[in-house]
């Protein structure tokens, strides 16, 4: 075994770096500080992490340690160990995996691996990786961001162009806030296929992910319940409504999640861009949607000045209702309980590189849900460094 | 002010101009191999390489090699061949390294220590600057 690994390093060539024959090991880390205050204008929960009309840090403030194996030219091991503020800093393993390498172009990891939905899900964590203080919340819509399972990533060449092809398999039972409720989701056959194209300023991906879940139904929130008790029962003239109860809840849904996007940096100009669109085979509390974001930004010396805007809309679908005469009271509450919200997201920001591997980062947004009228502006900073 | 400080003032003005001239000016990076290489690469290939994209050239496993971080050489590089400065560098390895995706390039603490461990391994591509050349290495680019 020994002998193998020495002749794997000599033929790489790196004998005088690697003087351990036995496993290489890398320590990286990154960690973030910052706070924020969410001034709500009028309703709760455009900004979830953020308490109302308090400084909260919590949203921001992580640590991670990462450690790396290389035990030969074709088995390594990757683990990173995460605190975070959301998660009352409790010690999580956001990445665990073995990767076996084949060749240079072809890595094979097995183990808990991101879910790779959008451009930014591999590094969401690692603030220091990209402009804003967290990716756009009305797009990077979800509260997991994992998948357990294996995926496979191949680098090639396109001519002048760099591709990445992605492909994973795996299931995920995490949770998903619903009505402000954390609630168990469990994710099955969740796979996907993604490709990246890069050229010098150019880089753009595209996504298609396909998956069946389950939430369980939250059990906290008075409307809902008194809802599900109304419906469960005939009222006067009307009957019953078992099936629309069970359209309600979110058994077996089968989605599908494509996203495509491009990242422009060109000279002093940042301009990052992503579509995405969550379609359902029926309609539960959870409806279809689509959002989407542009930012562009200008790099002067060391400050990066960038503004964003973002949209999220739901697009629910009410034909779960059409068995209901159009004066049951019930047909309106049933018809309120599915998610239905129109938001836009106005982000100014500045991100300032004043030191080696530390980034300051100041922000003020404006989020605006046009259906239910709620307003909340969010002034946050964080410090976000990598070592 | 006496002749003797004046001349003391004019000394230590022509070490500083000297000392930064060549850094300012004239400086030019030379990419290095190994005496034995063959190789020969683009400047956008030169780029992918030292942006973990591109592993090998002709079929030949390419190992890239750093000078150590606040080298004016490597402040050089940065700027001419990738064409980012060190924070850029450092966000875009970090995207990377989180995601198990690639490590980067080793570093080395000095120039010798850089042409000393280019000229023994055949695989290894790295830069100085371009008066320290040796014969020991083969000039592949210079910038």
């Amino acid at each position: 075994m020994k002998s193998k690994i020495n002749i794997g390093i000599a033929c790489m060539g790196l004998n005088m770096i690697a003087p351990i024959a036995s496993a290489e090991i890398m320590l990286n880390g990154f960690a973030s500080v910052g706070g924020g205050f969410n001034d709500i204008q009028n309703g709760d929960g455009l900004n979830s992490n953020y308490s109302e009309d308090k400084f909260s840090a919590d949203p921001i403030n992580k640590i991670a340690i990462q450690s790396s194996a290389v035990l030969n030219s074709l088995v390594s091991v990757t683990g990173q160990l995460l605190a975070k503020g959301t998660e009352d800093y409790t010690v999580d393993a956001e990445w665990v995996y073995l990767t076996l390498s084949p060749d240079d172009n072809l890595d094979l990891r097995f183990g808990r691996l991101r879910s790779p939905l959008f451009i930014y899900s591999d590094y969401l964590d690692v603030g220091y990786a990209y402009p804003w203080i967290s990716a756009p919340n009305l797009v990077y819509r979800f509260t997991f961001d994992t998948v357990e399972g294996m995926d496979a990533l191949y680098r090639s060449s396109l001519g002048k162009w760099d591709t990445t092809y992605q492909v994973f398999y795996g299931r995920l039972t995490d949770e998903q806030e619903l009505f402000g409720e954390e609630l168990p989701i469990d994710i099955e056959n969740f796979s996907g296929i993604n490709f990246t194209l890069s050229k010098g300023w150019l880089t753009l991906r595209a996504s298609y992910n396909i998956a069946t879940f389950d939430i369980d139904t939250p059990q906290s929130n008075p409307g809902l319940n008194a809802l599900f008790a109304g419906l469960s029962s005939p009222i006067g003239p009307f009957p019953a409504y078992p099936d629309v109860i069970e359209a309600l809840e979110i058994t077996d849904e089968k989605a599908a999640f494509y996203g495509v996007g491009a990242q422009i940096h060109y000279e002093d100009w940042i301009f990052n861009t992503e579509y995405t669109e969550l379609n359902i085979d029926e309609q539960s509390f959870i409806s279809d949607d689509k959002a989407w974001y542009a930012m562009l930004g200008k790099q002067i010396g060391s400050v990066l000045v960038h503004a964003t805007y973002s949209k999220h809309e739901d697009e629910p679908d009410f034909s779960f209702t059409s068995g209901m005469s159009e004066m049951d009271p019930r047909r309106t509450g049933a018809e309120s309980a599915v998610l239905n919200s129109e938001t836009t997201q106005i982000k100014l920001g500045l991100r300032y590189d004043f030191a080696d591997s530390t980034a300051f980062k100041v922000e003020v947004s404006q989020s605006d849900d046009d259906k239910s009228d709620r307003k909340a502006n969010l002034v946050a900073f964080s410090i976000d460094t990598v070592f | 002010m006496n002749k003797q400080t004046k001349r003391s003032w004019n000394f230590i003005f022509a070490l500083v101009w000297a000392a930064l001239v060549p850094a300012a000016v004239n400086a030019e990076v030379a990419v290095i191999a190994h005496p034995s290489q063959n190789l020969t690469v683009s400047p956008d290939e030169l780029e992918r390489i030292f942006l973990g994209k591109l592993k090998q050239v002709d079929g030949q496993s390419i190992v890239p090699i750093n000078l150590k971080m606040g080298s004016p050489v490597r402040k050089d590089f940065n700027e001419k061949v990738l064409g980012k400065t060190e924070s850029q560098l450092k966000s875009y390895w970090s995207r990377l390294v989180f995601t198990g995706k690639a490590q980067p390039p080793k570093d080395v603490e000095s120039e010798s220590e850089m042409l000393e461990l280019i000229a023994r391994n055949p695989n290894m591509v790295g830069y100085i600057d371009k008066s320290n050349l040796t014969p020991a290495v083969k000039l592949i680019a210079s910038f």
